[in-house]
């Protein structure tokens, strides 16, 4: 626990861990869209008008928050929490911003599944399914972009991409096994090509 | 469906990738295909309602869980996706450290990468979900929303909600138009 920042206190005494609920509870159920409204509400919450933890410490969590498995915010959150206040500080912040929307959304689901039989629905459906695949790939190809390396390697990642899809979507491969073979393949690739040329020991702390 | 094992379908699915929408084909193999426990339109229902309900994306899980197994799949599903991404707890100061090491990074990227080719077939599955199937004009309607979707969605400058919004009016239009 002797990252740079890990000392560093909060610049507001730690909140009660009601207000901290209602600050989640405020972030888990107004942001729609996604991650960059989650996002948003939280910076603006607990970072600008609360407080509770300082835009270097925030923005840290964050960078961590990425190498996180699943939903990135719920990640963030508990990281965000711990920063406020220790262990209880992560069970309010996970629960209260998960619950909320958890339940709007069943009750959302559960909502459609009462009139989904109606013309007018059936309607709205047909075009928003196909819109989703629409919006699934889109996210594939940012995932993408965001991921594949410069220059004239950036065709052999894309092509690792198409074979990944292929295989998957062609001959029925085990998707763990590609993403197995992935995480193997991403780490034989990471050394030869030096992706941090700037710094050789990029593992100092500093 | 038996509720341990599709709580583990959701923590397996959840574990082993990254982002809201990652899980999909994992989740698409296991219950669609593996145990024929979903279909592809239900998933799709999922991810709509999860794009338009406040929250992460991720939270489609929920829905899913919900239209598989009431408000049990729903917590099940639920549990299933928000324990996962907490293991970044303990990791956070070793991930202080080595986060900028090769290797490490290399790993990282490899499995972004992977996920991404993955998400390409369940995209597509989604946009027609009855494959080729359906009729002309149909697969018509479906790829020509499916593109103005992608358009719009990637360069991330409209809301998804009003995406969805808009393309449910579409979908209205293309249905009085017995399309």
């Amino acid at each position: 626990m002797k990252g740079i920042d890990s000392i560093q206190p909060a610049q507001a005494s730690p909140p009660s861990m009601l207000a901290l609920a209602w600050a989640w509870v405020a972030i888990g159920s107004q942001s729609l869209g996604g991650g960059p409204a989650t996002l948003y509400l939280m910076r603006a919450l607990l970072v600008d008008r609360h407080k509770w933890i300082t835009p270097k410490s925030f923005l840290e969590c964050w960078v961590i928050s990425k190498a996180s498995p699943g939903m990135h915010l719920v990640a963030l959150s508990g990281l965000v929490g711990e920063r406020i206040a220790g262990l209880r500080g992560i069970a309010v912040s996970v629960s209260t911003m998960v619950l909320p929307a958890a339940l709007i959304t069943v009750l959302f689901t559960a909502g459609l599944v009462e009139i989904e039989q109606q013309p007018l629905v059936q309607g709205i459906m047909r075009g928003i399914v196909p819109a989703t695949g629409g919006i699934a790939l889109a996210m594939a190809v940012y995932f993408g972009q965001t991921s594949v390396r410069k220059g004239r390697l950036a065709v052999a990642d894309w092509l690792f991409v198409a074979v990944a899809a292929l295989l998957v979507g062609v001959a029925n491969a085990s998707v763990l096994l590609i993403l197995a073979a992935s995480a193997v393949l991403g780490v034989i690739i990471a050394r030869p090509t030096a992706e941090f040329p700037k710094a050789p020991s990029s593992a100092v702390q500093e | 469906m038996d509720p341990l094992e599709f709580f583990l379908i959701f923590l397996k699915a959840t574990t082993f990738t990254f982002a809201g929408l990652g899980s999909l084909p994992l989740l698409q193999q296991d219950l669609v295909h593996i145990r024929g426990w979903a279909t592809d339109a239900q998933l799709a229902k999922a991810v709509a309602v999860g794009r338009l309900s406040p929250g992460p994306n991720g939270m489609y899980v929920v829905s899913l869980g919900y239209l598989l197994m009431g408000w049990w799949g729903a917590l099940l599903a639920t549990l299933g996706s928000v324990l996962p991404p907490l293991i970044i707890l303990p990791l956070a100061p070793v991930l202080r450290r080595t986060m900028h090491v090769p290797w490490v990074n290399g790993l990282m990227r490899g499995i972004a990468l992977g996920s991404t080719g993955l998400m390409l077939p369940v995209g597509l599955a989604l946009a027609l979900p009855e494959g080729f199937a359906l009729s002309n004009a149909r697969l018509a309607g479906n790829i020509g929303l499916a593109v103005l979707a992608f358009s719009v969605t990637r360069t991330g400058r409209m809301h998804p909600a009003l995406v969805l919004g808009g393309a449910g009016i579409l979908g209205v239009l293309l249905s009085f138009a017995g399309l």
